[in-house]
């Protein structure tokens, strides 16, 4: 019970921080929002109780009509200013104010998410409450301040209109604990079972949700023609309905009672009761005028009317609070590995690499990097060789200092990584992922990446070059102008998997790093082109450290360093020739591999001859 | 006329699924339509002046009473139908209707044919349908409340005001037609200021993703000014679209004014409450008890004509959506067979006559005039670059496309001729982008029913992919479930091990001929070497293509087509080819090179 208080009370506490926030942001967003609250109430409570409630009274008692005139003369002026008001509101300083709001908001969240450290979106827990925390964070804060002043304002109007009726009889106002039981009670039992029915389906909506892709997206399309997936899916659907019944069953007992006894004293009990009341006072003891019965009536349901949007905000409030506590605790969450953590400058040339015991699991007790150590002196060509899963982009995500390694360090001119500025270390590497990304950007820009340089026309064209993908390049609309995917450009270039993996390889090659990484960076390239690319590594190879991951062990032959690498260690490292004469695991990979071309060969020249 | 009656028509139709899914509950919801707004006359209007005259005019207490006790009773019985209708019914109809809708597209959508998924402008059209079903079901009931509520009130009211004081008729029609009139031109604004946003809201929402999406989280960090100029574009995006509002802010501050306030309020509050001041106060037309009820019945016929008078406009919406639905239900799949000839049970020879095709005129062909042979039991390699339409080639093998030009012949008759879903039984193969389902392993070597097949013969497939080590360390066995989709504890296979299982695929088919594309592109060379024999072993009794970019696999083919830009350019054996020194030959060089 104390936690579900602690938990509520923080609930409240995120919306008054959301307000603070938005406050810092833009002043005038909150202080119109306030004006604007309490002018909605006033104007409610003075048309539906004091305006009805003066003029008939004034035509109960004969007043002449020009005063009515007047008076009805005064209200239309001061309501009209308001009406003006509010319409400028909506239609100028909400629109105004939420650019302002949502681009400070959101260049705060991109801050944050640019400086946390990779493992948070590799963790799928942290990661699916960051989704949650970007997923329109902008316009719940701004709700939440819409919230705050609604529920604060409609308390003061809750109170004011009871007090009207109060004015007009005394006991009227008991009948108002009726539709606070109604809603309050009620209705918050009510919003457990919505709760509940949201967290029972929550599996069921998963699957239904599964189904509908398998079933819309184009990438399923032909294995549906070839298989019986469809019916199975089918039947995975119609479990997931079957399930949405059995869990609008099992509550629909509870729900139709709250519900009903919620509607009963919300509105029944409240209106036919106060009728049958004020009738009586009117009819029988004659206490009270024909007006007043008539207000009495308008007046309780403008109060019910009060409470329960009193309710549905406070709900709303309660809900928002809760999502903004998942942009909380992202903001609030403190990195690992800051990305603008200070420190040693590097020098600009990396002279030595080195892995000294490094031990790295990304969940516990399932290593991925055992035990490894290894040194790269000299502007050296390296490839690291292994299994799928044997560790190697895990390497190379510690060397970049995406993760920190469990155990051991990783030194880089001799120097602890953990020392540098992080900023100026990762500006020592340049790198082509595996998992080729292409931005909705100029073909210049995906290689340059922002990077200042001194002729940035020609520095892209020699990477395009390099990378093989420059007359590819060439025949797009706009040359190296031409906006890549269509994402929003729909006259932007489409490019085929092996074209943008070259153009990310020929981001690798633009930058002026110290350290040239290409993971895998022919996995999408066919033999002729992968042959190409890895001559251009290898030429481009002066002046700075080359590392790459390759699986093809031809294409590492003519590199420097072999590492090979099983179950996250270096189990042998060396040149071709002499990993060759050692004849251990490495020698055993190749020739398995050339067996299939080498007894072709001879085959070959055997016919030849 | 011809537009009213095809929306009536498209309406019509979503409500019968609707009816078909769960009749009761269409019927409760309009009835509870209905009752809800007839209760409301009845309180807030006749009843209150029925208790209003009592006191006017002197009558019993008791009567008041006796007719306020019915009243509540009747309203609590009411609401007691309202949460049946709610609270179960509603709860339990709502998936049902949405799964009858569904199912039907997605029934189609397995029929159709694969090129429809080529055009953009169908796809497109499908997602939506697909995606809008909710929207329009939500919408429809909608409709159905506006429409019943709104023809009730305006009979009730209506016939409250011929009674009391049919000029205040002229009022209320007024404030309607004005803030109908109102309403529409700022709709009209606000959908063109959005329209202009549109490209920047787009550009936003990218920027976004990328700051967001574990895709581009290393790129960011390692290209670290990147950032910076996402940033730069950020805030330029906001500026352009802060300035779309500012031009259009004078324009829609008028009409929010005039829909908000002048046609509303003003009228009703202060025209509409002096004239009903003047008529008791000075002509004494009416009570001036009458005066509160028919302020309050006034505003609420209003509001019931408003809601009313978006029935039709939301109907059209509806219209749109359903057309969509039913243009995609409509579309007939062009591979069909016309004979539903029975294929031969053993592999036989497959011949290619002058193919060519292309998916779209506007891109020419991708395959030019191709003509080959697939001897049976004979193993096929088809090599080439990137978009040299090796894939596409397979696909019509496949009979997912038809040839523009020329045949394809199985058996010396045209594949045309053949059950399309038989032809396609007798072809096992594993795709290039294969995918793994949120299914048991069993269910994914199948891709069918657990029932309809056994587990022996699903280990076989298994042991002979190469995948037997992998199943063996899932607790489930062949039950386990894979991808975390909705089983938590389910297994995600990498890439490799993925790949391993969707080859068991093609091990338990009993096919006659076995498509490959590239089946050992995620794995590494060992794993690689395992495949291709246990391929080969497995697949003696059947004919085989495949593709594949390594020309070690390749070799042992029986004969080897060389694809470039759509045509064959070269064709034979390994050492054939090897011997014209051709493409194919530089290739190998490149290649084999490398390993001498």
């Amino acid at each position: 019970m104390s936690k579900n208080e602690k938990s509520k009370a923080r609930i409240f506490a995120n919306n008054a921080y959301a307000v603070k926030t938005v406050w810092s942001i833009s002043k005038k967003r909150v202080i119109h929002t306030a004006v604007y609250s309490i002018a909605g109430y006033a104007e409610w409570i003075f048309m539906s109780i004091f305006f009805l409630r003066y003029v008939i009274n004034a035509i109960e008692t004969e007043a002449p009509f020009g005063t009515i005139l007047g008076f009805i003369g005064i209200c239309f002026v001061v309501f009209s200013l308001l009406a003006i008001y509010t319409s400028y509101m909506n239609s100028v300083i909400i629109p105004f104010t939420d650019n302002k709001v949502y681009r400070c908001l959101y260049r705060k969240l991109y801050a944050k998410a640019r400086n946390i450290e990779l493992r948070c979106f590799e963790d799928a827990d942290f990661y699916n409450k960051y989704t949650m925390a970007l997923d329109g964070s902008a316009q719940k804060m701004t709700k939440s301040v819409d919230f705050f002043f609604d529920v604060i304002f409609g308390v003061i109007a809750a109170a004011a209109a009871f007090s009207s009726m109060f004015m007009i009889d005394p006991f009227s106002v008991l009948f108002v604990i009726s539709p606070i039981i109604g809603n309050f009670v009620f209705g918050g039992l009510m919003n457990k079972i919505w709760g509940g029915r949201y967290t029972d389906n929550v599996k069921n909506n998963r699957k239904s949700e599964y189904v509908n892709r398998v079933m819309h997206l184009a990438e399923f399309a032909k294995e549906i023609r070839y298989s019986n997936i469809h019916e199975l899916m089918m039947k995975r659907y119609d479990e997931a309905v079957k399930g949405n019944v059995e869990v609008a069953e099992k509550y629909a007992g509870k729900a139709v009672v709250y519900s009903w006894a919620q509607n009963v004293t919300t509105f029944a009990l409240v209106f036919e009761g106060i009728m049958i009341y004020a009738a009586y006072r009117t009819i029988v003891s004659k206490t009270m005028g024909l007006a007043e019965l008539a207000i009495m009536f308008t007046a309780m349901s403008t109060s019910s009317w009060i409470l329960i949007g009193m309710f549905n905000n406070f709900m709303e409030a309660m809900k928002n609070g809760q999502f903004l506590e998942y942009f909380r605790t992202f903001m609030e969450y403190e990195e690992k590995i800051p990305e603008d953590q200070d420190g040693i400058i590097p020098e600009e040339k990396v002279r030595s690499i080195e892995f000294r015991n490094v031990c790295f699991e990304y969940q516990e007790n399932e290593p991925v990097i055992n035990n490894l150590s290894f040194k790269i002196e000299g502007d050296k060509v390296c490839a690291l060789v292994g299994h799928n899963g044997a560790g190697k982009s895990t390497i190379i995500k510690l060397l970049f200092r995406l993760y920190d390694p469990t155990r051991g360090e990783i030194l880089v001119n001799g120097v602890n990584i953990k020392e540098y500025n992080l900023k100026a270390y990762r500006k020592l590497f340049s790198a082509a992922f595996q998992d080729y990304k292409v931005m909705a950007m100029s073909v210049r820009d995906n290689v340059l990446m922002g990077a200042k340089f001194e002729n940035p026309d020609e520095t892209a064209e020699r990477a395009l070059k390099c990378a093989g993908v420059w007359d590819k390049v060439q025949s797009l609309s706009n040359g190296i102008d031409t906006v890549m995917t269509k994402e929003f450009d729909n006259d932007g270039a489409v490019l085929s998997g092996g074209e943008q993996q070259k153009i990310v390889v020929a981001r690798a090659f633009a930058q002026k790093a110290s350290v040239k990484v290409f993971d895998e960076p022919s996995s999408a390239l066919d033999p002729i082109a992968e042959y190409d690319l890895y001559k251009g590594i290898m030429n481009e190879s002066k002046g700075h450290i080359t590392l790459f991951i390759s699986h093809r062990l031809s294409s590492v032959k003519d590199a420097d360093v072999v590492f090979i690498l099983e179950n996250g260690t270096v189990i042998e490292q060396g040149s071709h020739r002499e990993l060759m004469a050692q004849n251990g695991k490495y020698c055993e990979m190749f020739t398995k591999q050339a067996q299939n071309y080498l007894a072709d060969e001879a085959y070959g020249k055997e016919a030849a001859v | 006329m011809k537009g009213f009656k095809k929306t009536l028509a498209n309406n019509l139709w979503l409500l019968r699924h609707c009816y078909k899914a769960s009749p009761l509950y269409v019927v409760l919801y309009i009835v509870e339509a209905v009752r809800n707004e007839i209760v409301v006359f009845f309180e807030f209007t006749f009843g209150l002046n029925f208790v209003l005259e009592c006191a006017e005019y002197g009558r019993p207490f008791k009567t008041a009473a006796v007719f306020l006790c019915c009243l509540l009773g009747f309203v609590m019985l009411g609401l007691w139908f309202n949460a049946i209708v709610f609270q179960k019914l509603q709860q339990k109809a709502q998936p049902k209707i949405k799964q009858e809708i569904k199912e039907m597209l997605f029934r189609k959508a397995k029929e159709i044919d694969l090129e429809c998924y080529d055009n953009p402008e169908f796809y497109n059209s499908y997602v939506l349908s697909v995606s809008e079903v909710e929207n329009q079901i939500g919408r429809i009931f909608t409709v159905l409340t506006n429409l019943f509520t709104g023809m009730t009130s305006i009979l009730l009211s209506g016939a409250f005001f011929i009674g009391n004081d049919p000029v205040s008729f002229l009022f209320i029609a007024v404030s309607f037609a004005a803030s109908l009139w109102s309403g529409k031109a700022l709709n009209k604004l606000n959908f063109k200021i959005r329209n202009e946003k549109n490209p920047y809201e787009r550009k936003l929402g990218y920027i976004n993703r990328v700051f967001y999406l574990n895709d581009f989280a290393k790129e960011v960090r390692l290209n670290t000014e990147v950032s910076g100029e996402l940033l730069k574009d950020f805030d330029e995006t906001n500026d352009k679209a802060l300035d779309i509002d500012k031009q259009n802010a004078g324009k829609r501050f008028g009409l929010q004014l005039m829909k908000d306030y002048i046609c509303n309020n003003f009228l009703i509050d202060v025209v509409y409450m002096i004239y009903l001041v003047y008529s008791a106060a000075v002509l004494h037309r009416i009570s001036y008890s009458n005066v509160a009820v028919m302020r309050g019945t006034a505003n609420r016929m209003k509001n019931r004509m408003r809601q009313f008078s978006e029935v039709y406009p939301k109907m059209r919406e509806i219209s749109m959506y359903v057309e969509k639905m039913q243009n995609f239900l409509s579309i007939e799949p062009k591979i069909v067979s016309s004979e539903n000839r029975r294929l031969p049970e053993k592999p036989t020879e497959i011949e290619l006559k002058n193919v060519s095709f292309g998916y779209n005129e506007k891109d020419g062909y991708i395959l030019k005039n191709i003509s080959m042979k697939i001897d049976p039991y004979s193993k096929i390699a088809i090599v080439g670059y990137n978009g040299a339409g090796k894939t596409t080639l397979i696909k019509l093998i496949m009979r997912l496309y038809d040839p523009n030009e020329g045949e394809i012949l199985l058996d010396g008759v045209n594949i045309k001729e053949y059950d399309v879903e038989e032809y396609r039984r007798k072809i096992g193969t594993v795709f290039q982008d294969f995918k793994i389902f949120a299914a048991t392993v069993k269910e994914n070597v199948l891709l069918d029913f657990e029932e309809n097949g056994s587990d022996e013969n699903v280990r076989t497939a298994i042991e002979k992919s190469g995948f037997s080590e992998r199943l063996e360390t899932l607790s489930g066995g062949l039950g386990a479930n894979l991808t975390t989709e909705f089983e938590d504890d389910g297994v995600n296979l990498s890439g490799g091990e993925g790949q391993k299982l969707a080859v068991a695929r093609v091990f338990y088919k009993d096919a006659n001929l076995i498509i490959l594309d590239e089946p050992s592109s995620a794995l590494d060379p060992i794993a690689e070497y395992h495949l291709n024999h246990s391929m080969l072993t497995a697949a003696e009794n059947k004919s085989v293509v495949f593709i594949s970019h390594r020309l070690s696999t390749t070799r042992i083919a029986d004969r080897i087509y060389m694809l470039e830009n759509g045509r064959i350019i070269e064709e034979g054996g390994h050492s054939e080819l090897l011997e014209s020194g051709g493409k194919y030959a530089e290739m190998w060089k490149v290649q084999a090179g490398q390993y001498i």
